[in-house]
């Protein structure tokens, strides 16, 4: 059944700003209720790949498709069927949540009623229903990213992709946005989202990708990983193919020293 | 310039060590304050594009204020009265435009939180900031009055003598020291009082209200003819002149220069010797301490402000933009638009000095004897390009990165948001405005003036909607303030803008010369603005301007 065909396909997917090539050749499908964590070091290509896969930008070359829909030529579709919250977004803080929500809601054609209805109890449970009504711009990071973590799943999307979900969140806010995501996952919905913390993506992922300088280099579960390179953390494996691991431990060592030098 | 001013204060170490502030990390605040200011865009610069890295920009604009400080320092030559009248008149100008700068570039210099996260959690003295802050104010803002009275300067030592205008350039000096003084006091006993965000409100309706003085004031001033060749009047101080700080420095040019040393004149040097000084020491000991605790106060959330309920303003908004919009995009576009434009102060500091002339306008109105044709028309057309302008500013923000939900979720028509937010200014402000631009004339000319009222706004929805003929698009906020650029095309539609906007303005003369014209041509007007309204749904992404993606 569904899982004979991947909600995502990616087919040698290659992007290039100017003559820097900085995806080469992707290959990846994704499942239906499946959560996967897409990580790499900084300039890896993980913002290019999200931006391709939302929809907003069109110029790749491979083919690239979600819930059947091409990327290329049906963003529309595609954008109506996934949610998106970005890293580190503005928002238009003038506003208050409500407004905001009403304005995003209303962009997926929802109703009024419906978008106000769902607004509250998202915004309650994350604990924001006191300032509901107060203007986004005495707002804390936490709280705007709470805000606009509801904004990507107002319109009950049936994939989510996100990235730095969880930044400016405080404790009991991850664990309510990991539990969240587990419970996403079995109404069979898909999460595709990327993280700089490893411990969160060892605990929460079903899959885990590492791209590294335009290119998949690790694609399992973590068990798999750890195997396949027989390391004990997901901070190793990615150390390791990465390129990090050795370099580091000299690094450190300089560093101290560079510091006591007079 | 930046390591002339910091020689400078190296050389005024010792009235560092006097306010006990310890001068080395002040010097290290400083010398990046100004290096990060003169890569900042100022003013006049806005419009230039601004791909490249930007250089010693506070130097250019200093060079253009002061090529336009000639155009009104020639008033010091024309007029033939006696010398404290006219220093009067120069030092409130340049007080003015201090206090002016001050209030609408560097009040947030001066509550610039950003770099506490820098600077608070460094061993640097709240004091140290607070000076360094000071510096930056003074530094800048003194060169801006330096630049703008240099004409005044130049025509002053043409018309007095070379002592005179070595004098003026020292009192230009100490009189802005004076207004930053007195200013920051101001702000300082503000912030004791009001919370940060009022405050920010209390200065954004400041700002509004000096540009609209501004814009007026000019008018008027441009109108001082009346007193060149006026008889020559003599020297009388008033008792309020004692607490006018141009008065003390006019009392002090006439004192030296003509060589008076009655008591009112030496009472006005004495002000001007210890005043600033007296102000310095004041806010450094007294106020800054108390600056220091607000900011670290300041940019942490106050949630318990303002939680207010805006249920019945949202009926009614509901409501409205029901009545104007015909789909759901829209109709989010309208109340968007409606919400934003009422909230975010930058928006209105920008946007509504633009009515200033309107007032000056009518006001001319009322005053001039023909009134009739030509006057009434600069009104209704005045006001018909006002609200094109206003309009312009929606598409501006400073939270434009927010924008991306644009491309985010499925908007398949972009001109419905574009109408929307359209359709939002057309009723918030065109019809309100025109209402009471109506009334107003209506008052003096009577009814008669509906059909001529009736004429202009059908006018004015043409007018905007003849945009529709745009090659380029934005969306509502996505446009970065500083960024604006203008290009070659967008010219070309100014420009036919600016033609069809008098050519208006010619047909409205004209037709008003028959009996039923106007009412008769109203809806021709208003039909074709509607139907070129409509085209705006139509416009698809390949329209919009792609913004900094």
């Amino acid at each position: 059944m569904q899982e004979l065909t991947p909600v995502i396909s990616i087919r040698n997917l290659q992007k290039s700003y100017g003559d820097q090539q900085v995806l080469k050749g992707i290959d990846l499908d994704i499942h239906q209720g499946e959560i996967i964590g897409y990580i790499g070091p900084n300039g890896a290509g993980k913002s290019t790949t999200l931006k391709i896969l939302i929809g907003i930008l069109g110029d790749f070359s491979g083919e690239v498709s979600i819930l059947g829909y091409d990327v290329k030529k049906d963003a529309m579709e595609v954008k109506k069927h996934i949610g998106y919250v970005p890293e580190n977004a503005m928002l238009y803080e003038v506003l208050t949540p409500m407004e905001y929500l009403l304005f995003i809601g209303r962009l997926y054609q929802l109703e009024d009623a419906q978008i106000e209805k769902r607004a509250k109890e998202l915004l309650s449970l994350f604990g924001l229903s006191d300032v509901i009504d107060s203007r986004m711009s005495t707002f804390s990071k936490g709280m705007r990213q709470k805000v606009l973590l509801i904004s990507g799943m107002i319109h009950n999307p049936d994939i989510i992709f996100l990235d730095e979900p969880l930044s400016g969140l405080d404790a009991n806010a991850v664990i309510l946005v990991k539990e969240i995501l587990a419970k996403l996952k079995k109404a069979g919905k898909t999460i595709l989202y990327s993280s700089h913390i490893m411990d969160v993506v060892e605990k929460l992922s079903d899959r885990i990708v590492i791209i590294n300088k335009g290119q998949i280099v690790a694609n399992g579960t973590f068990e798999e990983l750890k195997a396949q390179d027989s390391m004990s953390s997901l901070e190793g494996v990615f150390g390791s193919l990465t390129g990090g691991n050795h370099e580091n431990q000299a690094r450190a060592d300089e560093f101290i020293q560079a510091l006591s030098s007079l | 310039m930046t390591n002339f001013i910091l020689f400078i204060l190296d050389k005024l170490q010792w009235l560092f060590r006097w306010l006990s502030i310890d001068y080395r990390s002040l010097r290290a605040i400083v010398e990046v304050k100004l290096l990060a200011e003169n890569r900042r865009v100022h003013g006049v610069q806005r419009t230039q594009t601004q791909k490249k890295e930007l250089n010693n920009t506070f130097g250019k604009s200093l060079i253009f204020q002061a090529f336009f400080s000639f155009f009104y320092g020639i008033t010091i030559f024309i007029l033939d009265q006696p010398l404290y009248l006219v220093m009067m008149i120069s030092f409130a100008f340049i007080m003015f435009m201090v206090a002016f700068n001050m209030i609408s570039d560097f009040a947030e210099v001066l509550f610039d939180t950003s770099d506490n996260v820098i600077l608070l959690p460094r061993p640097v003295d709240g004091k140290v900031i607070w000076m360094a802050r000071m510096i930056h104010i003074i530094v800048f803002l003194g060169m801006l009055t330096l630049a703008n009275s240099i004409g005044s300067i130049v025509f002053t030592t043409i018309k007095f003598g070379w002592q005179a205008g070595l004098l003026f350039t020292l009192c230009v000096a100490l009189l802005c020291l004076i207004t930053i003084f007195l200013t920051s006091i101001l702000y300082l006993l503000l912030t004791k009082v009001v919370s940060e965000e009022k405050l920010k409100d209390i200065i954004g309706y400041a700002q509004i209200g000096f540009s609209v003085f501004l814009a007026v004031g000019y008018q008027f001033i441009a109108r001082t003819d009346k007193l060149i060749g006026a008889t020559v009047q003599n020297i009388e101080i008033k008792w309020w002149h004692y607490l006018t700080p141009p008065a003390w420095f006019a009392g002090v040019m006439e004192s030296l220069i003509n060589g008076h040393f009655e008591l009112p004149y030496l009472i006005f040097i004495l002000l001007v010797l210890v005043i600033p000084f007296l102000s310095l020491y004041l806010i450094n000991n007294y106020l800054s301490p108390l600056f220091a605790k607000n900011l670290a106060g300041l940019g942490t959330p106050e949630i318990t402000e303002q939680v207010k309920k805006t249920t019945s303003k949202k009926g009614f908004l509901r409501i409205i933009s029901g009545i104007f919009t015909q789909s759901i995009v829209e109709k989010s576009a309208f109340e968007f638009v409606w919400n934003i434009t009422s909230r975010d102060r930058k928006f209105k500091v920008r946007a509504y000095p633009i009515f200033g002339m309107i007032i000056y306008f009518l006001y001319n109105y009322f005053t001039e004897v023909q009134k009739e044709d030509f006057n009434v028309l600069m009104v209704l057309y005045y006001t018909m390009f006002t609200i094109w302008i206003f309009t312009q500013q929606i598409y501006l923000s400073d939270d434009w990165k927010a924008a991306w939900l644009y491309r985010v979720t499925p908007l398949d028509k972009p001109g419905e948001i574009i109408l929307g937010g359209i359709k939002s200014i057309l009723v918030k402000i065109g019809i309100p405005v025109f209402v009471i631009v109506g009334t107003v004339l209506m008052i003096k000319a009577g009814l008669g003036m509906f059909d001529d009222i009736l004429f202009a706004m059908c006018g004015t929805l043409f007018f905007m909607s003849l945009n529709i003929m745009n090659s380029e698009f934005s969306m509502p906020f996505s446009t970065e303030v500083s960024g604006g650029k203008v290009k070659g095309s967008q010219w070309l539609h100014f420009l036919i803008l600016f033609i069809i906007a008098p050519i208006l303005g010619f047909v409205h003369y004209f037709v008003a010369k028959t009996s039923f014209g106007l009412i008769a041509l109203s809806p021709i007007f208003l039909i074709i603005a509607l139907l070129l309204l409509r085209e705006y749904r139509k416009i698809g992404w390949e329209k919009i301007k792609e913004q900094g993606a």
